[in-house]
């Protein structure tokens, strides 16, 4: 029996147990990490091996090149994916395949779109832009092209030049290039002729036959092998036409459907406006009507007591004349009557049915014209003076507030006044 | 092979689009006479229906114009200049809400796109131009000669593009259409370059006794009507029978007589098409000296024509691009938009009264 007993045993059991498994699987993991690291760094490593056998093998046998660019694009997922597809769009012309390789380029633009990789979207402006530079469409693709930036267009330039030129044999001007090199036996290109190889390459070597049974004046050779140039030229010309419409076609269709995305957009935009257009214009309609219902609630809220309250400390107000300190505003009354600013306009509005404006100037005009018909001294002064001595800081202000509320101007008020006392 | 000719659609487009063509008055009677040039000097029909349009006002005088000018520039093979054209006729029509015209238009178009090889943009105009004639109320005639008219330029277009089967859905349809008008020879022409076009698909299927019985029918309505251009059209079509019946001298015999009427009518297109013929001709008969002639002739009309390709083409693809419909608000944002600002204009003015008037903030 160990020293304290089995329980002691189980714990310490556990902890060394606990300890061998943490121990196991932290190197288990380790490996892990370590074996994934190498076999990752092998396959990228193989990856960029394969990479370089199917560009070597571009021009030799492009058959070749797709099937490992094919492989390539199984074993790969995410950005790489993306970046072997470019290399694909470019072989799949090469070879011919004119419609899957637009079809592929159109694919993989859409697949950009989600992704935010600067690098790899220059390459596809890149690769737009020598497409349709390969079709004919020189102006496209110089807009297109001024969408990558200048790095990559220096470095895909030479890209272009090798991988995008129409062999001078399938070109209906090849005046500037020479047609094929010398060529030493006919043999071993007549077979090559028979497996499978590209348009491009074929057209090679009927050229390069053609050439030499030309330089042998093997007339009947010759024809046949320019015969057969002529038709590989036809079909050619004929491929790009069919591929141009195809090419405008998508790229017209896609541009739309862009367009129409943006219009939803805009349809989703100028709906959601439109409410906050209708919803301000009815808040701006709806506003008076309910500040003056506000004003009644609010003036219900108020106890009669604090209204009462109020009244008498106006009245109190009206006969101390502090109403013409030119100073005063509502905040100040209400500071001085005790009360708040809402509470004094409520009682204002409802009691005297007048705005805190219209009843200090009322008060002012009211105590003027008293002291105009009591004082005979003050109908000699300056209106500006009676303006300032009623508490007004404006003259034009007092003159039109005066008219509004006597009826006449000052001076004319002043006048009758005289008149009146002269009778 | 066919990579596929246009060689008689410049032809076809003048018979099937031009026949408004009115003689009244001094601009009707300028009209006809652009309109007689064009087979003789399109450049010179261009010129003068060009001053015309300039002079008239009369909408249906101003449309003939356009049709003239779009017909003048596909026979100098300037698509670019027919497209611009036929763009600015198509904005005149659909503002006058003239829907015969805008079918002209249309069908123009169409024929403008088939020719620079735009084959499904093609069939986009030719679809709106068949939706409006089976809503348009018109005599049993015209809706005929209009269906005829599209649906052969759909016809050339899925010759185009190798599909002969559903080419000759659209050719057998045309013809139907035109059949069924009497006494119109513009009608009677159109069949006659439908025959063709249609014998030409089925050499192609390798149907050469219809193709023969086709070519006959186009054959006799051209010695009827003294189409010289359709003549020759046939007499290819029947030169390509003779040759896949493997009788290339007598194929080479009617090809040569083919090439030396054509020197007048400069096609570029029917030309590379004889040569080509006459290419594989001599090369069956293993007649070296005579293949390296036409070879050579075939090379340098392949140059020109894909010159000429390239240059419409880009432009073509400017108009596709341009005719693309732009993204714009709807019209309830701008009225939502109206009246929110009128509201807020009132409102800001009632303000300014307010405090003008009665409510001294200031005193």
């Amino acid at each position: 029996m160990p020293k304290g007993g089995y329980l002691n045993l189980l714990i310490h059991g556990f902890r060394m147990d606990f300890r061998i498994n943490f121990i196991s699987k932290f190197f288990g993991l380790f490996f892990c990490f370590f074996f994934f690291q190498n076999f990752n760094s092998q396959t990228k490593e193989e990856k960029l091996n394969i990479q370089r056998e199917a560009q070597r093998l571009f021009r030799t046998d492009v058959k070749k090149s797709i099937k490992l660019y094919e492989y390539l694009l199984e074993n790969s997922d995410g950005q790489e994916l993306q970046k072997y597809e470019i290399g694909m769009v470019k072989l799949k012309l090469l070879n011919s395949e004119n419609i899957e390789a637009i079809d592929l380029m159109f694919q993989l633009e859409q697949e950009l779109l989600a992704i935010k990789n600067p690098d790899l979207h220059n390459q596809f402006h890149q690769l737009e832009s020598e497409v349709f530079y390969y079709f004919g469409f020189k102006k496209v693709s110089d807009s297109i092209h001024k969408l990558s930036d200048s790095d990559s267009k220096k470095e895909n330039k030479n890209n272009t030049n090798y991988l995008f030129n129409i062999p001078a044999e399938l070109k209906v001007n090849p005046s500037s290039e020479k047609v094929s090199s010398r060529m030493i036996d006919a043999e071993p290109i007549e077979r090559k002729l028979n497996q499978n190889i590209g348009l491009f390459t074929k057209a090679k070597y009927l050229a390069q036959l053609r050439q030499y049974y030309g330089s042998k004046n093997n007339q009947l050779q010759y024809m046949l092998y320019d015969k057969q140039l002529l038709d590989l030229q036809g079909l050619h010309l004929h491929q790009l036409k069919i591929s141009r419409n195809y090419l405008v076609s998508k790229f017209s269709k896609l541009k739309q459907q862009r367009i129409e995305k943006v219009q939803n957009r805009i349809k989703k935009w100028s709906f959601g406006l439109s409410i906050i257009f209708i919803g301000m214009i009815g808040l701006v309609l709806y506003y008076p009507k309910n500040d003056k219902e506000t004003i009644k609630k609010k003036s219900q809220v108020i106890s009669d007591k604090a209204e009462l309250r109020i009244l008498e400390k106006l009245k109190d107000f009206e006969n101390s004349e502090k109403f013409l300190d030119d100073s005063i505003t509502i905040t100040i009354l209400a500071k001085h009557l005790d009360t708040n600013v809402k509470y004094l306009s409520t009682v204002l509005n409802n009691q005297k049915q007048k705005s805190f404006n219209l009843y200090i100037n009322e008060l002012r005009i009211q105590y003027i014209t008293e002291r105009l018909k009591n004082d005979k001294k003050f109908r000699s002064y300056k209106i500006s003076y009676l303006a300032t001595v009623c508490g007004f800081t404006s003259h034009s202000s007092f003159t039109s507030f005066f008219k509004s509320i006597v009826g006449i101007t000052a001076s004319a008020y002043i006048n009758k006044l005289n008149q009146e006392d002269d009778l | 092979m066919i990579y596929k000719n246009t060689y008689i659609t410049i032809l076809f487009l003048i018979f099937c689009f031009g026949i408004k063509v009115p003689a009244q008055n001094n601009s009707k009677l300028e009209l006809r006479k652009a309109y007689d040039l064009l087979y003789e000097d399109p450049q010179k029909a261009i010129s003068l229906a060009n001053v015309i349009i300039r002079k008239t006002k009369n909408h249906d005088e101003i449309v003939t114009g356009y049709v003239i000018i779009i017909n003048g520039y596909s026979a100098l093979n300037q698509s670019d200049n027919a497209l611009s054209s036929a763009f600015k006729a198509l904005d005149m029509v659909q503002d006058e809400k003239d829907q015969i015209s805008k079918i002209r238009i249309l069908g123009l178009i169409g024929e403008q796109f088939q020719l620079c090889h735009f084959n499904d943009e093609s069939r986009f105009y030719l679809d709106q131009a068949q939706i409006i004639i089976e809503k348009l109320k018109i005599s049993p005639d015209q809706k005929s000669i209009y269906s005829g008219n599209i649906d052969a330029i759909k016809g050339n277009s899925y010759k185009d593009d190798l599909d002969c089967n559903f080419a000759i859905e659209y050719y057998n349809k045309s013809i139907k259409s035109y059949a069924s008008i009497k006494n119109n020879t513009s009608a009677t022409n159109n069949l006659c370059l439908v025959y063709i076009e249609k014998a030409d698909c089925l050499i192609e299927q390798s149907r050469l006794d219809s193709a023969s019985i086709y070519i006959a029918k186009a054959q006799k309505i051209a010695d009827r009507f003294s189409l010289k251009g359709y003549k020759l059209s046939a007499q290819y079509a029947e030169a390509k029978i003779l040759s896949r019946n493997k009788k290339y001298a007598e194929s080479t015999v009617l090809l040569v007589d083919i090439l030396n009427n054509l020197e007048k009518l400069e096609d570029l297109h029917f030309r590379q098409d004889i040569e080509e013929l006459l290419v594989n001709n001599y090369f069956n008969l293993n007649d070296y000296a005579k293949y390296q002639i036409y070879s050579n002739d075939l090379k340098k009309s392949r140059k020109m024509i894909e010159s000429m390709h390239s240059r419409s083409n880009e432009e073509s693809l400017k108009f596709i691009l341009k005719n693309n419909k732009k993204p714009r608000f709807p019209s309830y944002f701008f009225v939502g938009f109206a009246a929110f600002c009128l509201l807020l204009l009132v409102f800001s003015i009632a303000k300014i009264k307010w405090n003008l008037k009665g409510n001294y903030f200031y005193k």
